[in-house]
């Protein structure tokens, strides 16, 4: 499957107003993670030397809700604007989050003013369904007719034991979530193009051995490149146009892989949060964004790409402009 | 959006996978134990029906010959089959490479997000499946779901495309609707589409206690409940159910079967959100 989009003549462009993420102060090594995770001792030291994890930020006492309102809560552009929003999308990797009548997203929709807003859930991309939730709120925008509308994308969801037994063993799962704030023409971050494709071969999610799961890792590199050079062909750029690329925290050696394979610069993958977070679910590259920018790795006019892989499984590109 | 060429309602029994998964409990258990709910301890009655095969088996009878390159799932009770990702299992089985993913957490007003969202991809797609499923198989206790059918699952598929026989349905979806605000604001939407056939979805009927939002409609679909006497002779009754966010969709394919000449009106009510929904489609060719 594959989809780009890249407006039109006159049609209006979306953009990224603002970013915010929370990062829980709490965090655990993975030493002490693989305690309630149920790591062995060969499985701690691969995931510190062999994947480039240290510490995983958790955070015990806060339910969903909290995660969503923490993240939204630090959009500064959010405050007084709030009767802007006309959508709120919550991007989840798994979508159960408890019981039908306990629903964090209306509770946070709630909490933070929107009540007005339509808001929704956003799923079966996993991992990568928050850059398709960035995507269907550029489109829900550009129907409504306007400008001045805001969507906010919501991310980040709660760890358990029993995400991290049925994952693949490549990263240990984190709980920082991440707000995004969507409009349209505005004057910086603006979307270019969007591309993904699921590649149903590795449907089953609970296959995280035998030949199914040898074969997902032997292709993740080569999907990940493809929908990289999708998004950025969809752009109309090259790579070497690429200023930084935001990725998903799941573990370090498979982005050197990458790089090699794609033969971009290692320091061109903003890494620094991999030992620093865990995998956030859909929130990764959000919360990279936020760092990134912080560090003024990103300058005004530069390209820059965000991308995420999902279990099932999805690789999805988005290339911006800040 | 594109117009509606084809709507399929399909009913699911037992499956015959009765065990879930091992670690299916296990989830609910994790996730339902913060807020203070037990997991319900033996075998979860229900029929044991995952949404991937469901959606398979519905887009086999939606789309003969005319297979989508975009499906919306619209759900809003979980899944029973958490062992496979929805689009990669349709991926794999559906020619091309469709655009698939799913949206939930509207409650019963879910697919008509899905119909607004569809609505966006119309220019890029052009055969845009839209599928809203139930399933009953819930392994834990809540009040707000003790009418969910267990014993028969339902999908519902509407498949748009450029040429379909009924025009683009215009999706309206009002939030902070009370209880106390419903007459009075389904009335006022119902007044822009007089003579309309309005088919009312079992949340609005629940929450309705005046059948004055109906003054102008030509016929009223639900199951009876809410329409009151004054409305007897232009209802058209379709059997209760404990179906969730499927039921209107389903009276609205019963009545697309047979189209009434003027507009037809899908009504659907969320009452502990407080959206209030609204799909109209214009009369039908």
């Amino acid at each position: 499957m594959s989809v780009r989009t890249r407006p039109g003549p006159g049609e209006p462009v979306a953009s990224l107003v603002e970013v915010a993420a929370y990062v829980p102060d709490t965090s655990v090594t993975v030493e002490e993670a693989a305690v309630p995770l149920g790591l062995s001792p060969q499985e701690q030291r691969r995931y510190r030397r062999f994947l480039g994890l240290d510490r995983v930020r958790w955070d015990p006492a806060a339910h969903q809700v909290d995660l969503l309102c923490a993240a939204a809560g630090a959009l500064e552009s959010l405050r007084g604007n709030e009767h802007r929003v006309r959508f709120v999308l919550h991007a989840r990797t798994i979508e159960p989050t408890g019981p039908y009548s306990v629903n964090p997203l209306h509770q946070a929709v709630g909490k933070l003013g929107l009540g007005h807003a339509t808001a929704f859930g956003v799923s079966q991309h996993a991992c990568a369904s928050g850059l398709l939730a960035v995507d269907l709120a550029a489109r829900l925008l550009a129907a409504q007719g306007d400008p001045s509308a805001l969507a906010l994308v919501l991310t980040g969801e709660k760890t358990y034991r029993h995400v991290a037994r049925f994952m693949l063993a490549a990263t240990i799962m984190g709980e920082s979530s991440a707000a995004c704030l969507v409009g349209l023409d505005g004057p910086r971050d603006r979307l270019v193009a969007y591309a993904s494709r699921t590649d149903g071969r590795f449907h089953e999610l609970t296959a995280v051995s035998g030949e199914v799961a040898t074969a997902f890792g032997e292709q993740y590199p080569a999907g990940l490149a493809a929908i990289i050079t999708e998004a950025v062909d969809a752009a109309g750029l090259t790579l070497d146009d690429l200023a930084l690329i935001l990725p998903h925290n799941v573990n370090r050696v498979s982005w050197t892989r990458l790089c090699n394979q794609l033969g971009l610069p290692f320091d061109r993958v903003w890494l620094d949060n991999i030992p620093r977070t865990g995998h956030c679910f859909c929130a990764d590259t959000f919360v990279n964004h936020t760092d990134a920018t912080a560090a003024g790795r990103l300058r005004p006019g530069d390209h820059y790409l965000m991308v995420s892989v999902g279990l099932g499984a999805t690789f999805s590109a988005m290339v911006l402009q800040h | 959006m594109l117009r509606l060429d084809t709507i399929r309602h399909r009913t699911f029994g037992p499956s015959s996978a009765t065990e879930p998964f091992a670690g299916f409990l296990d989830l609910f258990v994790e996730r339902c134990a913060p807020h203070g709910v037990a997991v319900v301890d033996g075998p979860v009655p229900g029929n044991h029906n995952g949404y991937a095969s469901m959606c398979l088996r519905l887009l086999t009878d939606l789309c003969a010959g005319q297979d989508p390159d975009a499906v919306v799932i619209a759900h809003a009770l979980p899944d029973y089959d958490m062992t496979v990702s929805i689009s990669g299992y349709l991926e794999q089985r559906l020619p091309g490479e469709p655009l698939i993913f799913a949206v939930s957490e509207q409650g019963r007003t879910t697919p008509f997000a899905a119909l607004r969202v569809a609505a966006t991809l119309a220019a890029q797609y052009e055969r845009i499946a839209v599928l809203v499923v139930d399933q009953g198989t819930i392994p834990y206790p809540d009040p707000a779901l003790s009418t969910v059918d267990s014993t028969t699952d339902h999908a519902v598929g509407l498949l748009f495309t450029r040429d379909g026989r009924t025009p683009p349905p215009l999706v309206r979806q009002l939030t902070g609707v009370g209880r106390e605000r419903l007459t009075q604001t389904l009335t006022t939407e119902l007044a822009h589409t007089p003579d309309a056939t309005v088919i009312l979805g079992p949340g609005v009927e629940q929450a309705l206690t005046s059948p004055a939002p109906f003054t102008g409609a030509t016929a009223v679909v639900g199951a009876g409940r809410a329409v009151g006497p004054a409305l007897a002779e232009p209802t058209r009754n379709s059997p209760p159910g404990g179906q969730w966010c499927t039921a209107v969709w389903s009276r609205l394919a019963g009545v697309l079967a047979d189209p009434p000449p003027g507009p037809v009106v899908a009504v659907e009510y969320d009452p502990e959100l407080g959206y209030l929904c609204l799909s109209i489609f214009e009369a039908i060719k």
